[in-house]
């Protein structure tokens, strides 16, 4: 993971939520009447269209559109209107609820000058990643594991039962119990809907 | 907002309607036909599919089918086929003679694509994944799958049998056994459910009937429509020589996949061991016999009909 900080991140002139920084990628939410500012900002530093992107062979639905991915060197930008979720249909990804997307503007957790999702809303996608997605990094265990106590919050588990729906007491417990390697199979496996 | 725990169990098309059951995880299954759906729980779901298992086997029960024992993806795709069935009896069959109805037509086990995956050492570069992700499958996957049970559990297992139609030895069900059995112990002899098809279905004419056809005949094939062009392919595939191909269309058809479509006309000129008719209309039939007969010599044991 490099250094987000060091990026021209922190100064778009727009506001912006990071989602997630992996691999050299850094994920952004920006509202759609704002993209093309960002994309402008981003030019203007020196990053270019990455043509030939992952998501060019996967659908994007519900309204969720495809990033815009810039890349400079070896740092690449996906720019996303909405927070998007990997779909277990393959190869397809459809945005998290509405109730989540509103979240997402609210207060954002700001980190060294860098305006991340707000906590719990980060929470919930790195839950979503973690089952819907790929293996988490360290840091996001670490982060789930430090945020344990948004299990007690109604307002968070109302918004994790838009994604999870039956299985969200489950996977509160899995969480609660910090078995984030189990939670794919506990989820595929859940039958009591 | 849509779930994204979403897996599609199953989707056809049926003339114009399309059905498709998706398993919407934590939430409920949908089973959707055209614009109309149906929210089930996981229980009611599988009782669903219970019940409609006891109405197969209802339905079955005079033929002998307990449908339990079926592939349930061979039920999904083959159901037309199970419907023909008159009759099913215990038996033994010798691998080689076993006939696969594979992506390139028909054709015998030991040169069936499934066997070649086998022996090229199961590289996957032209074999098809499998259309259907009821079971995220891939062709490999259920292959090496197969094999590994035949070799821990032997064959058969669970009183599941290969399925073989009895008069052209047409594997119905049990391709992948039928292949790994071939590939692990050559061309033996192997107990199967030989499975009596009512020969006047559709799905039965579509196979060349090559149980009653010499090994390397020299054919003539009466008809290039539909059907006529599955037979050319199965002609080809099973080694046979087609001397000529006619229709009474020839001078619109002029020629298909590069073959001349003569008129029959032509047939009192060839040399031939049998005309085999590729019409399946059962009243037509009986006029190309008489034509055949009547107009052009061909003696009547040497009229093969689809």
């Amino acid at each position: 993971m490099f250094e987000i900080e060091n990026t021209d991140i922190s100064k778009i002139p727009v506001p912006y939520r990071v989602m997630r920084n992996i691999n050299n990628t850094v994920i952004l939410l920006v509202r759609k009447i704002d993209q093309e500012e960002v994309v402008c900002y981003l030019k203007q530093k020196g990053y270019a269209h990455e043509e030939n992107g992952w998501y060019k062979n996967f659908d994007f639905r519900y309204q969720l559109e495809p990033p815009i991915s810039l890349k400079r060197k070896k740092i690449t930008i996906e720019i996303f209107n909405k927070i998007p979720c990997a779909s277990l249909t393959p190869r397809t990804y459809i945005p998290l609820d509405d109730a989540i997307q509103m979240t997402a503007w609210e207060a954002p957790y700001v980190k060294n000058n860098i305006a991340w999702l707000p906590l719990e809303v980060e929470f919930i996608y790195i839950l979503t990643i973690c089952i819907f997605l790929a293996n988490l990094s360290d840091a996001e265990k670490f982060f789930l594991t430090q945020h344990i106590n948004f299990c007690d919050s109604k307002h968070i588990v109302a918004l994790l039962r838009k994604v999870f729906f039956n299985f969200t007491n489950d996977l509160i417990h899995l969480v609660r119990e910090k078995d984030f390697s189990n939670l794919y199979d506990a989820y595929i496996s859940f039958k009591e809907y | 907002m849509s779930n994204p725990g979403v897996i599609k169990l199953v989707r056809n098309k049926y003339g114009n309607h399309v059905f498709w059951i998706d398993d919407n995880i934590g939430e409920s299954i949908h089973i959707h036909l055209d614009q109309f759906r149906v929210d089930l729980t996981v229980n009611e779901f599988l009782e669903l599919a219970n019940d409609l298992e006891s109405v197969l086997n209802y339905l079955f029960q005079d033929k002998g089918i307990d449908v339990r024992t079926i592939d349930s993806r061979f039920l999904n795709y083959q159901l037309e086929q199970i419907l023909d069935i008159s009759e099913v009896a215990q038996g033994r069959a010798k691998l080689s003679e076993m006939i696969v109805f594979d992506d390139l037509g028909a054709c015998r086990l030991p040169d069936s694509e499934r066997v070649r995956f086998l022996e090229n050492g199961m590289c996957c570069m032209k074999y098809k994944e499998r259309e259907s992700n009821f079971w995220s499958q891939t062709n490999m996957f259920r292959m090496k799958e197969v094999l590994s049970l035949i070799r821990s559990k032997g064959y058969p297992f669970n009183d599941e049998f290969i399925m073989i139609e009895k008069d052209r030895h047409l594997i119905l069900d049990g391709w992948h056994r039928a292949a790994c059995l071939y590939y692990l112990y050559g061309d033996i002899e192997v107990p199967v459910q030989f499975v009596s098809m009512n020969v006047q279905s559709e799905s039965y004419k579509r196979f060349l009937p090559i149980n009653e056809l010499k090994k390397d005949s020299n054919l003539i094939l009466y008809g290039a429509g539909q059907n006529g062009k599955n037979y050319k392919n199965q002609i080809m595939r099973f080694g046979y020589n087609l001397t000529v191909w006619c229709d009474k269309n020839a001078n619109e058809l002029i020629e298909i996949d590069g073959i001349k479509i003569d008129q029959p006309s032509v047939i009192k000129k060839r040399a031939y061991d049998y005309v085999v008719v590729s019409v399946m209309d059962h009243s037509i039939q009986e006029e190309i016999k008489s034509e055949l007969v009547n107009n052009y010599g061909v003696e009547l044991q040497k009229i093969i009909f689809a």
